[in-house]
């Protein structure tokens, strides 16, 4: 089940005791989980390149034309789907090194978020789609409604890191003082850090395989 | 209420021999003036203590562009449209402040419609506020319904504390008005403390005019 923006405001305002809904508004509030959130991606993704896939489907298989794809940190592979169910891999080359010809492979490079086929439009023949497999990067949340993109596991280490910004935002803005909130910083500090250990455990986790194929070493 | 300026301003005479009525002070206006403004005055400490120990509620209609605030209201704790949503205001320079909440900005005594999406732009707007007291202008007026007349000698005490000061009997003044400070702190005292059983998902049980949530006055650290 996808996590509400809600969800996740209305646990980080409990965890603030002195928390106004004066100082923070609830855009505001959005802008600063749409960070704290875009913050953890890029730790989940240091882990587990895998772990936020998505995929999209190209239909539009013109070389050297620019393929808009949703935002996305990174790709992660490119499969060329035939007409008869094939699946053939498709190289993705450094946009540096686009002129290289990989033939017989297909090939593909990404420039400015935009994906380009490399070759002729006959190389294409016979294959009816591209799937592009990439590495997800969450959008802006403009209310409370949204999903975030990370799931419920991720859920502790959100509400601790949101409630921390709270804080900060509400020191800045002179509703309460470093001094009188030391103790509150240092026990959300503590419990951050351990919600996001742990969840950067089970990041890197998933997907490890359980079996192993047999190696014998002569 | 059925204390009366009169029955204020002879108690204030019985504090010391030495006071001469209507001879220190004019009674019907000079007199009823000191008590009025120190009954303000606790009004208004009152309402940065505590702003719905002298709260009312009241709807007020669209007319020339916007809402008028109430004239009685000494601090507007909250406004709610007719759907009972609320109606929050934002700085005149910064209109798009808060877009995700209805919301109007204040020109003078009217509240106008800040212009986004969500703004109320008709209708009746409830204003919740703590209010004034309601002026005394004359001996036989009662004070403010709203008045607890136990706290009656923290005016008594003032006027005490005003005749003498004026009557040239300076130490006795600042001792009346010692004693009128103390009935004053216990009003705010209680004003801060009275609902105790409030259970709030954030903030602290007590309320504050500022944007500083943390008991000013508290030994208390967050946390």
């Amino acid at each position: 089940m996808a996590l509400a923006a809600a969800t996740i405001i209305k646990a980080a305002q409990e965890l603030v005791p002195c928390f106004s809904a004066k100082v923070i508004g609830p855009s505001v509030e959005l802008r600063l989980l749409s960070d704290v959130q875009r913050d953890l991606c890029l730790e989940v993704l240091q882990r587990n390149a895998s772990y936020l896939d998505s995929s999209v489907d190209v239909t539009t298989l013109t070389p050297k034309v620019a393929l808009t794809l949703p935002a996305h940190s990174h790709l992660l592979d490119v499969t060329a789907v035939g007409t008869d169910g094939s699946q053939l891999p498709v190289d993705i080359l450094n946009s540096d090194s686009r002129g290289v010809v990989s033939s017989p492979r297909l090939s593909c490079y990404e420039l400015n978020q935009s994906l380009y086929l490399n070759g002729e439009v006959a190389d294409f023949t016979g294959i009816t789609k591209l799937v592009v497999r990439y590495g997800a990067s969450p959008a802006d949340l403009a209310l409370s409604t949204d999903a975030l993109l990370l799931p419920e596991t991720a859920r502790p280490a959100l509400t601790a890191r949101l409630a921390i910004a709270y804080l900060d935002r509400m020191v800045a803005s002179g509703s309460v003082s470093d001094a009188d909130v030391g103790a509150l910083y240092a026990r959300l500090g503590a419990r951050e850090s351990q919600s996001t250990s742990n969840y950067l455990a089970s990041v890197a986790l998933l997907g490890v395989p359980r079996t192993m194929p047999t190696v014998e070493v002569w | 209420m059925s204390t009366t300026v009169q029955q204020i301003i002879d108690a204030g005479f019985a504090f010391s021999f030495q006071n001469r009525p209507n001879t220190i002070a004019t009674h019907a206006t000079e007199l009823v003036g000191v008590v009025d403004a120190k009954l303000s005055q606790l009004f208004a400490d009152v309402a940065s203590q505590n702003p719905t120990f002298f709260g009312t509620a009241l709807p007020v209609a669209f007319g020339s562009g916007g809402w008028a605030i109430p004239s009685d209201a000494e601090l507007v704790w909250r406004i709610t449209n007719g759907t009972g949503a609320e109606v929050i205001t934002v700085p005149p320079e910064d209109l798009t402040a808060e877009p995700l909440q209805p919301a109007l900005y204040q020109i003078g005594g009217t509240l106008y419609s800040a212009g986004n999406a969500l703004d109320p732009v008709s209708g009746n707007l409830t204003f919740f506020y703590s209010r004034q007291s309601v002026a005394l202008t004359a001996l036989t007026d009662t004070l403010d319904p709203l008045w607890p007349e136990k706290y009656n000698r923290a005016l008594i005490l003032d006027l005490a504390a005003y005749l003498a000061e004026k009557d040239g009997r300076a130490n006795e003044g600042a001792a009346w008005r010692t004693e009128a400070d103390k009935w004053g702190a216990m009003l705010l005292r209680r004003a801060e403390q009275q609902m105790a059983v409030e259970v709030r998902r954030t903030g602290f049980p007590r309320k504050s005019i500022t944007k500083r949530t943390v008991p000013a006055m508290g030994t208390s650290k967050v946390g």
